[in-house]
């Protein structure tokens, strides 16, 4: 029951990146909300972290044969970068400003190791230049405020202990 | 947070890396036609994004319809200037037409031609979340005719071709996508209908340029020439605008020319698109599947 609430909520914020990105480009320093991995790294921290890796799985296969024609890049990414979070998180401890730190870090983390994938299989010809000038100021900025945006409603939806409920 | 088990992580983790290189492997292998996983999926997601991209889009239309208001008065007034000649033009065309009519009857050519197309209107629902890839979801797919390789034109100029068509969805891939397999064949006419043909291969993100390579050192290419599809190669008809030369320069190698282009098509501003049905089947017997026309 609570998986799939977790799972309709993860599904929203995947078409939103869709339709976001639909709208929100142009040719430089297009702003790259990732949804996704957002709401998965929010499950990985208040919720259980092997749904969180379970959700990542599905979620980044879905990814993969929705927006992409490669299949394995987000598969991979999408459930790695959540353990990571909830690992480093665990020494650092919760709070609204740390959460929003280390997950505007692993946006960077995530957004590389998706280049480095890319550029080994041949997929892009992007310059790291490119990458650091054009992709990374915006893209860090959007999600950041993002991360900050859905702190509060995403801890309360996804929190598997038991917390005040809403409403 | 539950138990932290770190060795059952790391377990995990190299489980996870295993099959991501598996499964990468063999995507890799057959990349061009669709799996039918896929088209299922893109079928399935594709209903839900509709249901979001309609009202999103509208809202989007509204807001850029409202900022456009500014500039109506002049483009107006440019407009009118443009219809004066449009009456001219057209009886033009039309004598053209007709006589063009005449003379395949008396060589006794086939009725279709390589510019003949037909319009399949589409609507973009979703799109690539990363650079690395410039593809656009559009709402029509095999079920209203769309094949691989068609081109997808929006706003006057082409945009893209499809690579990708599930029933309800298709993949395009935008000219912007800078992959080293997409290129389209494209062709210049200079005033006196001399023919420069090239492929377009590239793009640069900084200047919003294209570039028409594989252009022969000798031909002397101008500013300003419009730059169209050539009909050669790929499912796509002859006569769509891709957009106007910026600057020449010479390649790296020095053997050949490269034309930047201003493309006619914003890549970036679209909610509306056509896919180009070409009603003539096969043109020719051989020809190159995709790009690859040479220079001369």
């Amino acid at each position: 029951m609570s998986n799939m609430r977790v799972f309709i909520a993860l599904f929203l914020l995947f078409l939103i990146e869709g339709t976001w990105a639909a709208i929100f480009s142009w040719h430089y320093a297009t702003p790259y909300l990732l949804l996704t991995l957002i709401g998965l790294m929010f499950v990985s921290l208040f919720g259980r972290w092997e749904s969180a890796l379970g959700f990542g799985l599905v979620f980044g296969l879905l990814y993969d044969i929705v927006y992409t024609d490669l299949i394995g890049i987000y598969v991979f990414t999408f459930s790695l970068i959540p353990l990571l979070v909830s690992f480093v998180l665990k020494y650092i401890g919760e709070n609204f400003f740390s959460v929003t730190i280390t997950c505007t870090f692993m946006i960077l983390v995530f957004t590389f190791s998706i280049y480095s994938i890319m550029t080994a299989i041949g997929g892009t010809m992007m310059t790291v230049h490119t990458l650091l000038v054009e992709q990374i100021p915006g893209t860090m900025i959007v999600n950041a405020v993002a991360i900050a945006i859905l702190y509060y409603p995403m801890t309360r939806y996804v929190t598997t202990r038991p917390a005040p409920k809403r409403g | 947070m539950s138990r932290f088990v770190r060795n059952k992580k790391l377990i995990i983790t190299l489980i996870v890396l295993i099959l991501f290189f598996v499964i990468l492997g063999l995507s890799i292998r057959g990349r061009s036609e669709s799996a039918w996983y896929q088209d299922v999926t893109r079928d399935v997601v594709g209903t839900f994004q509709r249901v979001f991209a309609v009202p999103i889009g509208w809202m989007d239309t509204t807001v850029s319809s409202i900022s456009e208001v500014r500039d109506i008065y002049e483009e107006n007034r440019q407009l009118k200037e443009h219809l004066t000649k449009y009456a001219e033009v057209s009886v033009e065309a039309d004598d053209l037409r007709r006589e063009n009519e005449e003379l395949r009857k008396m060589v006794e050519a086939s009725e279709q031609s390589l510019r003949d197309f037909d319009l399949i209107p589409a609507e973009v629902i979703g799109r690539t979340p990363n650079d690395w890839q410039r593809y656009v979801t559009i709402n029509v797919g095999s079920e209203r005719g769309v094949e691989k390789g068609m081109a997808v034109t929006a706003a006057g100029g082409m945009v893209g071709r499809v690579i990708q068509t599930s029933a309800y969805t298709s993949q395009v891939q935008l000219l912007s996508d800078n992959n080293r397999t997409n290129n389209v064949s494209a062709v210049v006419k200079d005033a006196d209908g001399k023919a420069t043909y090239g492929t377009i291969d590239g793009f640069d993100t900084e200047t919003n340029e294209l570039f028409f390579t594989k252009v022969s050192n000798s031909v002397k290419l101008k500013e300003g020439e419009i730059v169209s599809t050539s009909g050669l190669g790929g499912r796509y008809p002859a006569g769509l605008v891709i957009g106007t030369i910026a600057s020449i320069e010479t390649d790296e190698y020095g053997v050949s020319q490269v034309a930047r282009i201003q493309p006619e098509a914003d890549f970036n501003e679209f909610s509306q698109m056509y896919v180009i049905d070409r009603t003539l089947d096969e043109p020719f017997l051989t020809g190159p599947e995709e790009g690859g026309a040479a220079g001369e």
